[in-house]
């Protein structure tokens, strides 16, 4: 029976780990995002996924490392933060046992509802970027107290 | 200035990253788990501490809702502002616990800190509301607190 090489966990003091998820319909690439974050030159351990691009090292580094990837595409590039290491030896499938089997890693099904909003998610972005003076419509305003008595006195009196 | 938003879905990849772009501090499930997890544990379950979630729950109350809200509680408590995300699509967020998702809202509404509800959007009209709400939100949140 073939065994599994070693899954090692790389064990950084104050290390942060954070996502980097492409939009569906940016073009943008997972290998242009390594490429270009290689290039960056910086202490970073890079992982490509399906979805983008994983980084693990000291949060200052990787958040600098991020607001230079974002600057690609401000609004086709998404982050937040992992929670576990790269190769987390708990969560990574790599390791788990049975091998390979036992189904997409925790979190992964709710990655994948967000990306599906990740298009709209930027044009509401840089459209609100362009319109600054765009405010929201508020939702279920609450009458104030004179409107909500004046409202019952008319309708006891019809009654 | 920087302040600590809670997000609910507390995963979130939107709203943390919408946060994060609007220049404040996100406090997600992820920053939780990572300061919490031992590397060298073998143990799956070892952030769950349904001990902790007492403090914001009856003893009655199974430990699978105590442990989820003794990592959610703890963030709630160090949050200055809330951002919830309602009526969303079935599965999402990561409490996969509808007893716990009930009860975040009354949490962060018994905290005293300012939040807002905002609507899972489904097209693009309603994407830029919730933006364009969230945006408010944080620009005002000074005034708020």
């Amino acid at each position: 029976m073939a065994t599994l090489a070693k899954v090692e966990v790389i064990d950084v003091p104050s290390t942060e780990t954070r996502m980097i998820i492409i939009s569906p319909t940016s073009g943008i690439t997972p290998e242009q995002l390594m490429t270009f974050a290689s290039s960056c030159n910086e202490d970073v351990f890079l992982k490509e996924t399906c979805y983008g691009l994983l980084l693990q090292g000291e949060g200052d580094v990787v958040r600098r490392v991020v607001r230079k990837i974002r600057k690609i595409s401000p609004y086709a590039l998404f982050s937040k933060q992992r929670g576990y290491p790269i190769g987390e030896k708990k969560k990574c499938r790599r390791g788990r046992e049975g091998g390979m089997s036992g189904g997409p890693r925790q979190g992964f099904h709710q990655l994948e509802a967000e990306c599906m909003l990740l298009d709209d998610i930027g044009k509401a972005l840089e459209s609100l970027e362009h319109d600054e003076s765009g405010k929201a419509v508020k939702r279920n305003e609450r009458m104030d107290e004179d409107t909500v008595r004046s409202l019952v006195s008319e309708i006891l009196t019809v009654i | 200035m920087v302040k600590k938003i809670f997000i609910c879905p507390p995963n979130s990849l939107i709203l943390s990253d919408i946060v994060e772009r609007l220049g404040h501090e996100p406090l997600t499930m992820m920053c939780e788990i990572q300061g919490r997890m031992d590397p060298e544990s073998s143990e799956d379950q070892s952030v769950f501490e349904p001990r902790r979630g007492l403090k914001y729950t009856p003893v009655e109350v199974p430990s699978g809702v105590r442990g989820r809200l003794s990592m959610i509680g703890g963030l709630i408590e160090r949050a200055e502002a809330a951002i919830i995300l309602e009526d969303t699509d079935f599965g999402f967020g990561c409490g996969g616990c509808a007893r716990t998702n009930e009860l975040i809202p009354y949490i962060i509404s018994q905290q005293g800190i300012p939040y807002i509800k905002v609507q899972y959007p489904h097209d693009l009209e309603s994407t830029k509301e919730m933006v364009r709400e969230i945006k408010d939100f944080l620009t005002t949140l000074e005034e708020r607190t």
